[in-house]
């Protein structure tokens, strides 16, 4: 099994499927890359066995064959490698590898193909077609949002619902909670699909694609996406995901309307006089306008500042979280926001302000009681 | 005929003596109470057969006329209080005026005293509760007693004396209360001939030291707490020089000896467990307070006392003994005990500042401060930057880290390469004055500046000031040698003190949530849970009670590290159960306790680096970062000298 390539190609292929390949695994065997070379088309597969990546790069080869390589040396290898050709040769019977460059060789020892675990089969029920882009900027404004609380494992990620006019994702960690409605994608092909994806598949996802559109296909247990070159196909969360719209308030009825990057600019420098720890910040919403407060009793630091902004209701006074509300508000991509409040005990919306970019987004955050 | 009569003294007094005198120790007790109230600065104390042939008892007191000699053998015959307001102000040992009587009523006691300006003293012998015998004799100024054949009259009570060690046992300890006690005072105990104690008049230390040796000062750090009219001085041991029963334990109220379990606990928790349950501290604690605000008058023997306001004196030595411990730097050191300690918690952290990479962005790293004392400072900074100067200049604090990674993390070569070659000798003088007289000179210039240490840093990033050991241990350099921090009890410090600051401060912050999580609850949960819900509203679980057994939470404490949310709540009462069940009873320091042991950051945790510095940080601002609050040591130091010692190099 021998075939030649450019570094660059090679290196970019690799590159492609690194990050499903565990560091480390207790199945050593996952720490190799599978390799199958078919006529001219080299297939590479890794997997950490929720999630397989293949991704097809165009070589030069004799000898169709398959074989394992330790994942880590190969791909600090031809990182490293000065931009050329490289000549690749496995013998399949004592499983040395050879990689030969213009100026050396590099040898190390690989394993049997045979040793890699059996991929899932997969079986397409739904199938339908995204634009790259849209799907990416899905991906962004919600994978943040997820938890990392085991015990609820379906809010580890991300719920996707395909309806005939629209795809919505939703997370949430139980403290606050992003939907996305796109309705452009709508009649793409989907129907009444749900499925909970982990986030690792969908950073994998986001990462690895380079074509405009891409493929999904799921059913019950997996789902899978591909562009033509690469293919990423992940066991899906088998969970109920909680019932997100009964907990989305109807009636917040305070608005207040913002310069979003004032306000992250100001919600970043007056957190750091938050506690590390709690990262704390109060704000007090009134008609003349918005103060964001920080106090720290450990160390004794408080800062606050004062943001103009647009607010007719009563005065309020609400605590959060701060990074979750830079979290939302680097999330959006407008120059105004609304906040919709009811009371400091109660969930408060964020949402886009003016020209909406074909997304709906809704970040929901719950405050933090700030005393009895 | 009348049935019920009064009962003749001898009679009483015999029932009397049942209470006051127990055993020889009791007399001996009695005498040499007597003794001290007489003001005798020399007490002999002489006994055979461990006081059931002969307890004598000789003082240089102010003695007696031989009115008074006489009187004392009556029952509440007392020169030491007149009125009801006195029993109220009792300063003396004795008051009750019944012990030569009860004595005199089950033994032969002879008494012989003299006052300073009689010519000729007095000798009462009694007998059976009466005076058989009064002359004159000569005697030296004072009054001593003997007291013989105790018991003789009462044979059922001879018959449950134990044996004669045993009962010496008693006599000694009792001895060594009193030599404790009144260290101004000399004291000797001889049994059967043979001089068993002989100390002279002196301070407590010297004191100490003669009853003890030079080890048990060592083990003792000096121990001052007042308030509330409250004195409170003496010493307690270091944790690692616990002892497995009480027998050096040792308390005085106003001179007085008592034991009282509560204020034994009182000291024991303020090694907030530093010690395991079954380890006694070693402690000689004086109270002072109002006579007043105590009643000794519980029990003849006076060994109990009921105090006006028990948890007052509880707080007061609690908190004393906490801040002793943590004044002292008390890291259990794997040996040298006593040994100098040179690093603070400043130094520890200031070293390790510098060690990091990005130490220069210091709103990175808050600088620690105590929590329980917001206004102490003008600023953040204010407190480190003064222990700073104080205690660890931070020149040194770079010297030691640069040299460090110097030696460590690159050859002399490469460092020429960053820092161009080494300065002149000069600047070796300085690093010798600071401390680094063994630094080789060669490994760095003397005054190393702040991008060149980055330099350093970043040239080297795996060589930084901390490493984690099995995600379990955190490992760091520290002047005086090498420091181990358990990383789950550490973190378990820091929130139980953070809990119980919010509690104090009723100011929860409690993260809300989304989805209010159900919490089926069995009936004594549910009790529990109302009992402890405005507590644990403080703490930040905002928590409502609904029919049918079932909680819901709707809050968390917003510091709760994410996943734990659901599991945390059940856990942290569970925790509460078993904590309570062995034996503390404070509801705040219970749920502090229980939450810090679930909320805190597990053995098998991996942490970065900046985390590990977090929590080192923050670990140094709490206020007793070497233990957690129940019971295992938090930091384990092990000495140069140690690790020298064991490479065998010494010096």
């Amino acid at each position: 099994m021998n075939f030649s390539v450019a570094v660059k190609e090679f290196a970019l292929a690799l590159g492609r499927i690194s990050s499903a390949t565990p560091q480390r695994s207790p199945m050593q065997v996952l720490e190799n890359i599978l390799m199958h070379l078919d006529g001219s088309v080299l297939s590479l597969t890794a997997t950490d066995m929720d999630i397989v990546v293949t991704t097809r790069i165009d070589v030069r080869g004799e000898g169709n064959g398959s074989i394992l390589v330790p994942a880590k040396r190969l791909i600090d290898t031809v990182r490293a490698l000065e931009l050329g050709d490289l000549r690749f040769e496995a013998d399949l019977g004592t499983m040395r590898i050879t990689l030969y460059t213009g100026s050396g060789q590099y040898k190390l020892t690989g394993l049997n193909a045979v040793e890699f675990p059996q991929l899932p089969q997969f079986e397409a029920k739904a199938s339908l077609k995204l634009p790259l882009a849209k799907f990416a900027s899905m991906i962004d404004r919600t994978v943040f949002a997820c938890s990392g609380d085991e015990f609820r494992p379906a809010m580890t990620g991300v719920l996707f619902q395909f309806r005939p006019d629209e795809i919505r994702a939703i997370a949430t960690d139980g403290f606050r909670l992003v939907r996305v409605i796109d309705h452009d994608m709508a009649g793409t092909g989907g129907d009444q699909l749900d499925i909970i994806v982990p986030p690792k598949a969908l950073n994998l996802a986001s990462k690895a694609f380079s074509a405009d559109e891409i493929t999904l296909e799921a059913n019950q247990t997996h789902v899978r996406f591909a562009d033509g070159v690469t293919t990423i196909t992940a066991r899906l969360i088998d969970e109920n995901y909680p019932n997100y719209e009964s907990v989305i308030p109807q009636a917040n009825d305070k608005r207040m309307v913002i310069r979003r990057e004032e306000l992250l600019n100001t919600v970043k420098r007056v957190s750091l006089y938050s506690n590390s720890q709690t990262r704390q910040v109060r704000m007090r919403i009134a008609s003349e306008g918005l103060r964001v407060q920080a106090e720290d009793m450990d160390t004794g630091g408080e800062a606050y500042e004062q943001v103009p902004c647009d607010y007719n209701s009563d005065e309020l006074e609400i605590g959060f979280n701060s990074q979750y509300v830079r979290d939302a508000l680097d999330r959006i991509d407008t120059a105004d926001v609304a906040f919709d409040f009811s009371t400091p005990l109660r969930p408060s919306l964020i949402t886009p302000h003016g020209d909406k970019n074909g997304q709906d987004v809704l970040m929901l955050l719950m405050p933090i009681r700030l005393n009895n | 005929m009348s049935r019920i009569h009064q009962l003749p003294d001898s009679l009483a007094n015999k029932i009397a003596a049942g209470e006051v005198v127990q055993r020889p120790e009791s007399v001996v007790k009695e005498l040499v109470e007597n003794a001290l109230d007489a003001g005798a600065t020399q007490i002999a104390v002489v006994v055979r057969n461990a006081g059931k042939s002969l307890i004598y008892v000789s003082d240089n007191g102010i003695g007696m006329d031989e009115d008074d000699a006489q009187i004392a053998f009556q029952r509440h015959a007392t020169s030491k209080i007149a009125t009801q307001d006195d029993l109220d102000r009792i300063m003396t040992l004795g008051f009750r005026g019944e012990a030569l009587a009860a004595i005199a009523a089950v033994a032969q006691v002879e008494l012989k005293t003299r006052r300073e300006d009689d010519e000729l003293g007095t000798l009462v012998r009694a007998e059976n509760g009466a005076i058989v015998e009064v002359t004159k004799t000569a005697i030296e100024r004072g009054t001593s007693i003997a007291v013989k054949n105790l018991f003789f009259s009462v044979p059922a009570r001879r018959k449950f004396l134990k044996s004669n060690a045993t009962e010496f046992k008693h006599i000694a300890e009792m001895m060594q209360r009193f030599a404790l006690s009144y260290p101004e005072v000399a004291f000797t105990l001889s049994e059967d001939d043979t001089l068993v104690m002989n100390v002279r008049s002196g301070t407590l230390e010297e004191r100490i030291q003669a009853l003890y040796n030079q080890e048990m000062m060592n083990a003792l750090l000096p121990f001052h707490v007042e308030g509330e009219g409250i004195v409170a001085r003496g010493y307690v041991g270091r944790p690692n020089f616990a002892r497995k029963s009480r027998s050096d334990q040792y308390m005085f109220l106003n001179g007085r000896h008592i034991a009282s379990k509560l204020l034994s606990h009182a000291i024991f928790t303020g090694y907030e467990h530093l010690m395991d349950a079954q380890g006694y501290p070693p402690y000689i604690i004086f109270l002072e307070i109002d006579p007043e605000r105590v009643d000794v008058n519980v029990h003849p023997t006076k060994s109990e006392v009921k105090f006006d306001d028990e948890n007052q004196i509880y707080q007061l030595l609690q908190r004393g003994t906490r801040e002793t411990l943590s004044r002292f730097n008390l890291t259990p050191a794997m040996t040298l005990p006593g040994g100098g300690a040179s690093d603070t918690a400043e130094s520890v952290i200031a070293a390790l500042r510098f060690a990091l990479p990005g130490y220069d962005r210091p709103e990175a790293f808050p600088v620690p401060s105590s929590g329980a004392r917001p206004d102490a400072g003008a600023g953040p900074g204010t407190r480190s930057a003064e222990s700073w100067r104080d205690r660890s200049p931070a020149p040194d604090a770079w010297r030691d880290r640069s040299a460090e990674n110097a030696r460590g993390g690159m050859t002399s070569d490469m460092f020429r390469q960053l820092f161009g070659e080494p300065r002149s000798p000069a600047h070796t003088d300085v690093q010798q004055a600071a401390g680094m007289g063994g630094a080789q000179p060669e490994a760095f210039p003397g005054m190393v500046h702040r991008q060149e240490v980055r330099a350093v840093e970043e040239g080297a990033p795996e060589r930084s000031g901390l490493w984690q050991i099995h995600n379990k241990y955190i490992l760091s350099q520290i002047r005086s040698g090498i420091m181990i921090v358990d990383q789950h009890v550490a973190h378990e410090r820091i929130l139980y003190e953070r809990a119980l600051a919010s509690m104090r401060a009723a100011m929860p912050m409690s993260q809300q949530l989304l989805f209010p999580l159900e919490m089926k609850v069995a009936p004594a949960e549910y009790a529990l849970l109302r009992e402890l819900r405005s507590d644990l509203l403080s703490l930040g679980f905002d928590i409502t009670l609904e029919k049918g057994e079932q909680a819901m939470i709707h809050g968390v404490p917003n510091d709760v590290r994410a996943g734990q949310e659901g599991a945390i709540l059940r856990e942290l009462l569970d925790q509460y159960l078993e904590y309570q069940q062995m034996g503390n009873t404070d509801q705040r320091d219970l749920i502090a306790a229980s939450f810090a042991c679930r909320a805190s950051i597990k053995a098998g945790d991996p942490l970065s680096q900046e985390e590990m510095l977090n929590l080192i940080e923050q670990l140094f601002s709490t206020s007793m970062p070497y233990v957690c609050p129940h019971g295992r040591p938090i930091v384990i130091r092990i000495d140069l000298a140690e690790l020298d010692r064991r490479f065998g190099r010494t010096s």
